[in-house]
């Protein structure tokens, strides 16, 4: 391993004792675990079912066995608003994930390959930019069935291109570095030079913006679910919840209260450990 | 004037580039349109006998049946010629609804842009002049905060507290229905002034403020950025310094000069984020039943009527192309130095 390799390992784990400082940081640190463990372990701590029809309908908040009330349908809303965190969360972290995959891959292979390659690979980023990527998202949601795998595929796609252009600059910086140089002399493959080599480099920075991604994924996540195009009712999920409550706003905003500000303290709560991990990591970038 | 040509000439570039987005969306996908829109259908209810009828039936109609490169060419001159056929369910003339609709997400997206600018300029001056205090660290976080908040969340919260506990706002449509509104642009402003009627406007500016509000906030953060880094770096300036020794007042200076050099970013900004504007106004419009091309393409969508889902990604694409050749354009007018190159 070269210099510049153990240097940024140094500056990564000197990185992770800078996280979380403010308490805006930290809270938001906190709230983000806080709704993963949630939605991870919540709905095995309760024992209502949160798709059971009741004649209970529309109990208020703090009602005898249901603390949330109930919705429309008699259903537990406490039931359905730890159940209705997954799909979100399941949406955002996949997305951002095929996101990271699909753009940091594209966007190495023309950074480091330059010349035709990279010109091809970007003006067809540029294309899919030039795009709104709403309505890419919503082209590719409607032309197969509405649910989880097409939101993924979806917003996935759409956010790629913003991810690869940040990975063909680090690239393609990091290919003209003397360590790059010194593993191609040696007889390493292109593939493995990049995994192996160049990817460790530029995981500081790239972590940073894969981490503010999750947060517009997860705003389009609960936007698209919102609009009805995310996994089918009559499995509780935040945005579908909201668009459902909406009908009894007079008579119980909580219904549209509850997950839309779990939405909202969520979304934002991604963006600032996003904002956080920046700090950390790329202390020279623009603030 | 060359590069303003320059410019225009481009336009039917990008938007034969973006129609060929939508053409290739719709059809190039896994998963026929036809197939999803036989077996879903209004009912939801089909034999797989009825599906596969239905499936050719709607591939007929859509020209699906064709070869592709036919199907293209064909699809191309409908566009040409305003024909982007009828919607499935109640048969209406697509070009009719986008007329109807089209003017309501541009009234929608433009008082957006206005209420941006004016949050982001009063935010970003504020902070810029208190800086480094707590009404700058308040005034740079909200503005962090503002670039990412979901849009749903935000407008039935909105509704929530302007519209069912304060009860300030109406939360529901463009006007009320009780008004008696014959449309002739249908952009409700000019319609007042054309059948001199000033009475459609309070009505329609009420109806307007939360949805306008709801989406200019995830820009007004940007543009807070942006007036508060630009009148930071004016004011130490020459210019600035040599303004104030004339003896012109801080209103002056930060109007003639400070503003107008933040002018550009703006702008920019403006082109940049417009297209996540239009995105956003796709859920902005269902939330507050707001009838805007948004709103067509979402139903379109849940009810799968596919000549509606094409005709309204048309109308987005094409209003994108347009503002985005006003905002250059809007460039060349601002920047002196930009015509002479």
């Amino acid at each position: 391993m070269s210099d510049s390799t153990t240097t940024s390992g140094l500056r990564t784990a000197f990185a992770a004792r800078r996280l979380g400082r403010g308490p805006l940081a930290a809270g938001s640190w906190l709230v983000v675990v806080l709704f993963v463990v949630t939605a991870i372990v919540g709905p095995l701590l309760i024992s209502a079912d949160p798709t059971r029809n009741t004649a209970d309908a529309l109990l208020p908040l703090g009602a005898t066995g249901h603390l949330f009330g109930t919705d429309d349908l008699g259903r537990d809303e406490l039931a359905r608003m730890l159940y209705g965190a997954r799909p979100l969360l399941l949406v955002a972290f996949l997305s951002t994930a095929l996101a990271a995959v699909l753009g940091i891959g594209i966007g190495m292979i023309a950074g480091y390959a330059g010349g035709k390659v990279e010109w091809v690979l970007m003006r067809l980023m540029d294309l899919a930019l030039a795009f709104p990527s709403m309505l890419l998202i919503i082209l590719i949601v409607s032309a197969w069935n509405p649910g989880v795998g097409s939101l993924v595929v979806g917003i996935g796609t759409a956010l790629a291109p913003g991810l690869g252009r940040l990975a063909r600059a680090l690239a393609a910086r990091e290919a003209g570095r003397d360590y790059v140089l010194a593993a191609r002399l040696g007889g390493t493959r292109a593939p493995r030079i990049l995994v192996q080599e160049v990817l460790p480099n530029m995981a500081g920075p790239m972590l940073a913006q894969v981490v503010m991604t999750l947060s517009v994924a997860a705003g389009f996540a609960a936007g698209l679910s919102y609009l009805g195009l995310g996994i089918q009712p009559p499995t509780p999920d935040w945005g579908y919840m909201v668009q459902a409550g909406q009908e009894f706003l007079y008579t119980a905003p909580r219904l549209v209260v509850l997950p839309a500000a779990a939405t909202l303290i969520f979304v934002v709560a991604c963006n600032f450990i996003g904002d956080d991990l920046r700090d950390a990591l790329d202390p020279r970038g623009d603030r | 004037m060359r590069l303003v040509l320059k410019r225009l000439a481009a336009v039917p570039v990008v938007l034969l580039v973006l129609s060929t987005m939508v053409f290739a969306a719709i059809r190039l996908l896994p998963g026929s349109p036809a197939t999803g829109l036989a077996a879903g259908g209004a009912s939801g209810t089909a034999t797989a006998a009825d599906i596969t009828a239905n499936t050719e039936k709607i591939n007929a109609a859509l020209g699906l049946d064709k070869p592709l490169l036919s199907q293209y060419w064909s699809f191309l001159s409908d566009i040409v010629h305003l024909d982007l056929g009828s919607s499935f369910y109640g048969g209406n003339d697509i070009t009719g609804l986008l007329g109807d609709t089209l003017p309501a997400t541009i009234e929608l997206t433009v008082a957006a842009m206005l209420i941006a600018v004016l949050i982001g300029m009063l935010t970003g001056i504020l902070a810029a002049l208190r800086r480094g205090t707590w009404i700058d660290t308040a005034t740079r976080t909200i503005g962090t905060v503002s670039f990412s908040l979901p849009w749903f969340a935000l407008g039935v919260l909105s509704i929530v507290v302007f519209g069912v506990w304060l009860r300030w706002l109406p939360v529901i449509g463009r006007l009320p229905n009780a008004l008696d509104y014959h449309p002739l642009t249908n952009f409700v402003l000019l319609d007042a002034i054309l059948q001199d009627r000033p009475e459609l406007i309070w009505p329609w500016l009420e109806h307007l403020i939360l949805p306008a509000t709801t989406l200019a906030l995830s820009m007004a953060g940007f543009i807070t950025r942006i007036v508060r880094a630009s009148v930071l770096e004016v004011l130490g300036d020459d210019f600035v310094r040599t303004a104030r020794m004339k003896g012109l007042s801080p209103a002056a200076i930060l109007r003639r000069h400070v503003l107008r050099n933040s002018s550009l970013p703006i702008v920019t900004v403006l082109g940049l984020q417009f297209g996540s504007l239009l995105g956003g106004s796709v859920i902005t419009e269902t939330v507050f039943s707001y009838p805007g091309v948004g709103n067509l393409l979402v139903n379109g969508i849940l009810q799968r009527d596919y000549p509606i889902v094409q005709g309204a990604a048309l109308a987005i694409a094409l209003l994108f192309t347009l503002v985005n050749v006003f905002v250059d354009l809007l460039y060349l007018a601002l920047d002196p130095r930009l015509r002479k190159a």
